[in-house]
């Protein structure tokens, strides 16, 4: 990709260079404007061709709604999971659940609420959905790049285990002359991170224990 | 006995072209400034960071800042450059007059502010180019749009017109007397320390409120562009005593 991008910058100024002389003679500041505003167009069409497969992504999920964000918790704590679907990052599934109890483990330092709902039938089935927004900046939702916590069902024990990770963003702004006027700052920063919410529904007579967190039973 | 008449808007028009064509290495000092600013800008012009348990992160903050900074230097430099005598001897080519001159001049800023306003914007796409293809870093885009383009090479536009403003009266107070050449260094540097003295700001922080924190568009129009005519006409009217005296 990148390669592909050198060479046809080089080939298109190369090209644009050749047929402006065949036509006029060309000074040495000539060229330096022609080469330089050939350059400063095709960056310009070449972010726009970048666009698709890099930048777009933090705009993905556009601006996190904070009002819906502040809801979340007094939505899952409902059972109100339709209305948390925004915020809905990851679903797991684990069939033919067949012990009688669920044990649910965590690393101490690991925060996240656990919501559980009791389903009205024993379907042998535990689902398990993540819900959060795991990194906002300037309120742009960046979860993409966060890896989640792993999760994983071994015999009656549910374990997540956070994982530890530094993570390097380069991010473009407007210029001055537009954060003027659009109240944008490049001094102060708003960060949002780690509100991430996990939400059990578990067959009716499942028997659940916790290890390091607290389970908090939703009555519906 | 010349039996030709010219108006004033045919000299000012065949200056113009002319000063276009005289003055065509200042855009390569224009590329050249640009070019160290995007070096500059490589770094980032910020950054933050927050950490967590288990998650931290850094953010470089990339923007064309710093280029427009440097073309507004290079904006000034070239308004008064274009009052030296080297320069205004170049208009005895034309039958002139110092109004034509003052007023091929001034078209001639503008020009320079439009190209510049416009590739100081665009080096902002170049520098996220620079950082794809050699820094190997994917960068996330928060701004541009359209509107916000047009907004930029307006105001862009505005600032380097009012700098350059400002050179050319700079310029014409030093064609008046050298004097001027030591004491403007002197007067900046002295008002810059008496603002670190005074509490409340002195005059460069209140110049610097008034347009660069002015959050109104049609205001901040209004304030540049009078600022800018009147710099200009006063630097007009000092070039035509220049005339009378010489």
């Amino acid at each position: 990709m990148s390669l592909l991008l050198i060479v046809l910058l080089g080939g298109l100024i190369f090209y644009m260079i050749k047929a402006g002389k065949s036509f006029v003679t060309i000074k040495i500041t000539h060229w330096l404007l022609v080469v330089y505003t050939s350059v400063l167009l095709l960056s310009t069409f070449a972010v726009a061709f970048m666009n698709e497969e890099t930048i777009s992504k933090a705009k993905e999920r556009e601006k996190v709604n904070e009002e819906g964000l502040s809801s979340l918790y007094t939505n899952l704590s409902q059972g109100k999971r339709d209305k948390a679907e925004d915020f809905l990052i990851k679903e797991m599934k684990f069939d033919n659940y067949q012990n009688q109890t669920l044990t649910i483990t965590a690393s101490p330092d690991y925060g996240a609420q656990v919501f559980v709902e009791k389903k009205l039938e024993n379907d042998s089935t535990v689902e398990l959905s993540i819900y959060g927004n795991e990194l906002t900046i300037d309120g742009y939702d960046f979860s993409n790049v966060i890896k989640l916590p792993e999760i994983e069902l071994a015999g009656n024990v549910l374990s997540m285990v956070p994982i530890r990770q530094n993570i390097d963003l380069s991010i473009t702004t407007n210029s001055y002359p537009i954060r003027q006027f659009t109240g944008e700052s490049i001094q102060s920063h708003y960060f949002s991170s780690g509100e991430t919410i996990i939400y059990l529904r578990v067959p009716n007579e499942l028997e659940l224990n916790a290890d390091n967190l607290y389970l908090e039973e939703i009555d519906k | 006995m010349s039996l030709t008449t010219t108006s004033l808007a045919e000299t000012v028009k065949k200056q113009y072209f002319y000063k276009l064509k005289a003055n065509i290495d200042s855009f390569s000092s224009l590329v050249g400034i640009q070019i160290l600013a995007i070096l500059f800008s490589l770094g980032g012009i910020s950054s933050s960071g927050m950490g967590g348990s288990f998650v931290n992160v850094n953010v470089k903050y990339y923007s064309s800042d710093m280029v427009l900074i440097f073309t507004l230097i290079w904006s000034f430099i070239t308004a008064v450059t274009i009052t030296t005598r080297p320069y205004r001897n170049n208009d005895f080519s034309f039958v002139t007059n110092r109004l034509s001159s003052s007023l091929s001049n001034i078209l001639f800023l503008v020009t320079a502010s439009v190209l510049g306003s416009i590739t100081a914007l665009l080096s902002a796409n170049l520098l996220q180019v620079i950082s794809y293809i050699f820094l190997d870093e994917q960068i996330y885009n928060i701004g541009n749009g359209t509107q916000h383009m047009i907004l930029g090479f307006t105001v862009s536009f505005l600032y380097l017109i009012l700098i350059g403003a400002c050179g050319y009266l700079i310029g014409a107070l030093i064609q008046v007397s050298k004097l001027f050449i030591p004491l403007f260094p002197i007067l900046f540097i002295g008002l810059l320390f008496l603002e670190g003295v005074v509490s409340n700001g002195f005059i460069v922080s209140n110049v610097y409120t008034f347009y660069a924190m002015e959050s109104a568009l049609i205001l901040f129009i209004i304030k540049t562009v009078f600022t800018a005519v009147t710099l200009f006409i006063a630097a007009i009217s000092i070039l035509n005593r220049l005339e009378v005296r010489r």
